[in-house]
């Protein structure tokens, strides 16, 4: 699904130009789990921007799906179709209302309203995000991730805002999603969030090596959360 | 959605926008009541500010307050007017005469007939002589005091829509009483009607003897000017002139600043068109997570530019509704006509700016920019 063949990002900071992932080769297959390790600054959040087609790459080829993405039109429709992303900070207008929020990448009331029951936030719909819980805001989030079905989830830092069993949750919907298919790329710096996942991958000053496969992946399914259409 | 987030996050955006619109309106206000002011030798506009009392109401107010002897016949004039049978009467536009003019009055009244009556209004001198189309015309043909840009909108609508088949110009004194100013306006005129005037021959004036002198001037060249008219096919059958008393002036002013002129309220109108647009503009390009958010989900640049737009036409026509509501409602519906020609103008404009913005905007947005600045803000 995903080929990363040598990809560079070098980025400019005044006259000095700063490597931040260096030869940076990741195959992952449809219906994967993948889990991207390391400390602050080591360019994970970076590598999740650049196979979500929110960044260019320097140097080097990104495949998706057998299709090289090379310009901006490229990147946006990967955003726009096949990739869906949940962030630390969750990314939401929090002025608009949890639906609204939802409906701004696709417009489907019905479906939208499936997915805040699947997830536990129904009857949140109409409530300003500002006035959520950090939890509730990345079920929304998820919710307006997985309603233009995409193909792959990135998750970066998903668990950064939340407390331990807000995370734990968030960490076994991921689960249930890619159960059912979802490719899913989740990047964190919690060890025990990465062991429980497997198939680890660990950047170290932009360079990546595997670490752990997925065998020692942990599955432990909310079993409350029927069926998600993905 | 994005009328919705706007509604939801930019109220203090429309807040602004009308304070805009109504800052500019009392612009223009300022403005015209500082030309009341400056002429206004007597104090009458003084009380007319405690009042609070916009000018179109000086009528009723010169009604009460007049006492000075040489307003007595404003007054009479006014009373007399208003019962005249058949005369929808706005305002009254004084014209005293002196220097061996026949005495006559000029009535303006609401579909911008001008009647000439004799001393006793038993008859009318020139019966409906003159119906200008528009104001405009009205100021050029009045010989309006015309300053500023708006000579050359004035004249250019003078020049376009002069009907040749009026036989009637009326001139004002005033262009020969206060020297330089005035003759730059009847060199304006001057040029509009093809340079045929000699200019030199009124730059005489002196300021001591200045109203003496102008009289004397408009009876010795009303047959020149009349007949230099005449060499560029016009016809003029008189020339009526406004002597310089504080009465007349002040009234001849009200008349010019009451027709206000189009061009004026057209740069008003467009500068807080283009003001707040920008205002808008700003915000949207430079701070607004909406976009941010709609580029992060992958709409394209032309549908969030689209957006935009859409926004920026309501609240244009938003805009010009409430220009066209004040305006009315100062100006107790005059000129309906103008300001419908002056709204959609304006509409028109501020649609290609806001076309010519939105353009601008998005090929200038830093999509990348944007989009991490997006992804790296600390959650709330």
């Amino acid at each position: 699904m995903i080929e990363l063949k040598s990809v560079n990002k070098v980025v400019k900071n005044g006259k000095n130009t700063l490597k931040i992932l260096d030869d940076i080769n990741l195959k992952v297959r449809e219906g994967e789990f993948v889990t991207i390790v390391g400390a602050s600054g080591s360019g994970k959040s970076t590598l999740l921007n650049i196979i979500g087609g929110l960044d260019d790459i320097s140097q080097g080829e990104y495949w998706f799906d057998g299709k090289k993405i090379i310009k901006e039109k490229d990147r946006m429709m990967l955003r726009r179709k096949d990739v869906a992303m949940i962030v630390q900070n969750f990314a939401l207008i929090s002025t608009l209302s949890a639906i609204d929020n939802v409906n701004m990448a696709k417009k489907d009331e019905r479906y939208a309203l499936e997915l805040f029951e699947k997830l536990n936030i129904d009857g949140l719909e109409d409530k300003k995000v500002k006035y959520l819980s950090g939890g509730e805001k990345q079920r929304v989030a998820i919710a307006r991730s997985l309603i233009k079905h995409p193909r792959l989830l990135l998750a970066d830092e998903p668990t950064g805002a939340l407390d331990s069993k807000t995370s734990t949750q968030l960490i076994d919907l991921l689960f249930t999603l890619n159960k059912q298919g979802l490719t899913i790329i989740l990047v964190t710096h919690n060890k025990e969030i990465a062991q429980r996942i497997g198939n680890i991958y660990e950047i170290i000053d932009g360079k990546m090596k595997k670490v752990s496969d997925n065998d020692c992946t942990v599955s432990i399914i909310s079993s409350n959360l029927g069926i998600f259409k993905v | 959605m994005m009328i919705k987030y706007f509604i939801k996050n930019s109220w203090f955006y429309l807040v602004i926008k009308l304070l805009v619109v109504l800052l500019l309106m009392l612009l223009i206000y300022l403005q015209n009541f500082h030309v009341f002011y400056k002429i206004d030798q007597v104090g009458i506009f003084n009380s007319f500010f405690k009042e609070n009392t916009f000018y179109y109401s000086l009528v009723p107010l010169l009604d009460e307050e007049i006492t000075m002897d040489h307003y007595e016949d404003v007054n009479t004039i006014y009373h007399k007017m208003k019962n005249y049978d058949g005369v929808n009467m706005d305002y009254l536009y004084f014209q005293r005469a002196a220097g061996g003019w026949e005495t006559t009055y000029v009535l303006m009244d609401k579909d911008y007939y001008i009647r000439e009556f004799d001393e006793d209004f038993k008859s009318d001198i020139y019966p409906c002589v003159l119906k200008p189309s528009t104001w405009t015309n009205f100021n050029a043909y009045m010989g309006a005091p015309v300053v500023g840009t708006n000579e050359k909108f004035t004249g250019t609508l003078f020049a376009k829509e002069y009907d040749k088949s009026t036989d009637i110009i009326i001139l004002q004194d005033d262009i020969f009483i206060y020297g330089d100013e005035d003759l730059q306006y009847f060199q304006t005129l001057n040029t509009y009607i093809g340079g045929m005037i000699d200019v030199s021959i009124v730059n005489d004036a002196d300021a001591e003897n200045a109203e003496i002198l102008a009289y004397q001037k408009i009876e010795e060249y009303k047959d020149f000017i009349i007949q230099e008219f005449k060499k560029i096919g016009i016809d003029i059958d008189f020339l009526v002139q406004n002597n310089s008393s504080v009465v007349s002036t002040a009234d001849d002013y009200i008349a010019n600043e009451l027709s206000i002129n189009m061009s004026r309220n057209l740069s008003f109108g467009l500068l807080f068109i283009a003001g707040s647009v920008i205002l808008i503009k700003y915000f949207i390009f430079k701070n607004n997570d909406f976009i941010a958010t709609s580029l992060y989900l992958g709409k394209s640049k032309f549908n969030i530019g689209l957006s935009i737009f859409n926004v920026n036409l309501v609240l244009d026509i938003m805009d010009v509704v409430l220009f066209y509501l004040l305006h009315n409602v100062v100006y107790d519906g005059y000129r309906i006509n103008n300001v419908l020609v002056i709204c959609s103008i304006i509409l028109i404009m501020a649609i290609l700016i806001d076309i010519g913005t939105v353009i601008y905007g998005m090929m200038k947005m830093d999509t990348k920019k944007m989009l991490l600045i997006l992804r790296s803000k600390e959650a709330d």
